[in-house]
């Protein structure tokens, strides 16, 4: 009988091991997929910041330099895209006036694009008008 | 010890089961922690959306505030449905509603919608017409140095703020724009009402103490008032116990200075149109214009007259309007009453203080400019 137990005990290690191996192979698998994604949910939070910010900057801006709003250099990865806009929404030239000659490009339309790595963009979308806000 | 030894076999087995067991445990917590995270800032970013969709429908509210303002009095009101903002695969939405309206203000709700995030902001409109409690006003801009001072309660509102780097925290604090670039009255002086005008009374230069005796409705003729040293000239109404009005017209200039003093007996308005130029640099003790109980003036500054300089004190209800004309303010007068000008500079201490007085005029101007093109109705949000 003792004769017969001797090496068992490697064959449940070993049989041991190849359970914990099967059972890690997903967990590391899942470990390896959540912190990709987390990373890149960690990109888009900091993405929405800078759109934030960038949003921010240009209703200061459009208290006082409402006709350049788009010309602006910002940092490589944010773009910004200026639609001026009428009282009615309809996209207008910056500088439109009516018949009467008042100005009427009221609202400008700010789109914020933010490139994160890897080959993703986020984006925010507002309205600002011309006496700031 | 053979019995014990056949006991340990499968031992190895129970316990990979409880690591993997242990590790489940582990790996559930840290899934819950990741789906969180994923969660907080998927709801962040639609928040956020949802934020800025609201204040889209703000600032869309504004550029046509006085519509969106006149149009609407009914509370629970929707002026604005499910307007959309494009995104590349998505969109957010804004809806603006009427909430509730108290005296002139009115408050707006701006509700803003990103996968099913939702965010509201709250906009109060308050109108306000005519002087109110304002004591200047300026289309151009409002210029404040030194020690100059505009009280509280003579709220000013003023057009480039960028120009106003000093009143800046003070507008904040106040929380005062003007939605149209200009502020403009439809109202100016007639070019010609000075010569076409049949008066009741006509003086040559004024410049030593004189008293004119105006009926209510007289209109007076002066080619100049010229006043220095001690010299007084007084306006007497028919002191009838009942307010009156005249207007007085001075083709050629207004200036005062020394201790000189233009005075307008009590219970009367005076309507004082000036062309040419108009000076104070009273340097006494004494007040430059003055207006006695329940008197008031409204001194109308024709548009040639570029600049205005005044270095003296004026009291009494007393209101310039001159919104082509650039006022320069110094020295350490007081000024109870407002102005209306195109751009003021205040340096020195000179201090402007708005007479509640003066309120009686706003009716005057509420009913001069309300049917003007050029009119722009103030907001307070």
């Amino acid at each position: 009988m003792n004769n017969k137990s001797s090496g068992f005990s490697l064959v449940e290690v070993m049989a041991a091991i190849v359970i914990l191996t099967i059972a890690f192979i997903p967990i590391i698998a899942y470990f390896t997929n959540s912190i990709g994604f987390v990373s890149q949910r960690e990109d888009l939070a900091e993405a929405n910041n800078i759109a934030v910010n960038t949003i921010e900057f240009l209703k200061k801006k459009s208290e006082t330099d409402w006709d350049n709003l788009d010309s602006y250099t910002y940092d490589s990865g944010i773009t910004v895209a200026v639609n001026y806009l009428d009282k009615n929404l309809n996209s207008v030239s910056n500088g439109a006036v009516d018949a009467e000659g008042n100005r009427i490009d009221v609202l400008a339309e700010i789109t914020v694009t933010v490139n994160i790595d890897g080959g993703i963009s986020y984006q925010l979308n507002s309205f600002v008008n011309k006496v700031g806000g | 010890m053979y019995l014990f030894k056949e006991k340990e076999n499968g031992f190895a087995l129970i316990m990979v089961f409880l690591t993997i067991v242990v590790l489940g445990i582990l790996v559930g917590a840290f899934i819950n922690s990741t789906i969180f995270n994923i969660r907080f800032t998927s709801h962040q970013e639609n928040r956020s959306k949802a934020y800025y969709a609201a204040q889209a429908g703000i600032n869309h509210l504004k550029s046509d505030l006085s519509a969106f303002y006149n149009n609407y009095d009914q509370p629970g009101t929707k002026i604005i449905s499910n307007e959309t903002i494009d995104y590349n695969d998505n969109t957010s939405t804004y809806t603006i509603e009427l909430n509730s309206i108290n005296g002139n203000t009115k408050t707006f709700l701006s509700e803003g919608i990103f996968n099913q995030s939702e965010y509201s902001i709250s906009f109060d409109v308050t109108k306000l017409s005519g002087l109110d409690d304002f004591g200047v006003f300026t289309t151009k801009s409002l210029d404040v140095g030194g020690s100059a001072n505009i009280e509280s309660g003579s709220i000013y509102v003023e057009m480039t703020k960028e120009e106003v780097q000093e009143f800046e925290d003070y507008l904040d604090e106040l929380n005062i724009k003007t939605v149209d670039e200009g502020f403009v009255f439809n109202f100016t002086i007639d070019q010609n009402s000075f010569s076409a005008e049949t008066y009741d009374q006509s003086y040559n230069k004024i410049n030593n103490s004189f008293t004119i005796n105006a009926n209510d409705g007289d209109k007076i003729y002066i080619e100049e008032i010229d006043l220095s040293g001690n010299k007084k000239l007084i306006i007497n109404g028919s002191n009838n116990g009942k307010e009156e009005t005249i207007d007085i017209y001075v083709n050629d200039g207004f200036e005062i200075s020394g201790n000189a003093e233009f005075e307008v007996s009590q219970d009367l308005n005076v309507n004082l149109f000036v062309k040419n130029h108009f000076d104070l640099n009273g340097g006494g003790n004494s007040e430059s214009i003055k207006a006695i109980n329940n008197s008031a003036i409204i001194t109308y500054i024709h548009p040639e007259i570029e600049n205005i300089k005044l270095a003296g004190n004026i009291d009494g209800d007393l209101l310039f309007y001159a919104p082509e004309t650039i006022f320069e303010l110094t020295g350490s007068a007081d000024l109870n009453g407002a102005i209306i000008a195109e751009s003021i500079n205040a340096t020195g201490n000179f201090t402007i203080n708005y007479d509640d007085n003066l309120d009686k005029f706003k009716e005057i101007f509420k009913e001069e400019v309300s049917s003007g093109s050029g009119y722009s109705t103030l907001w307070r949000y």
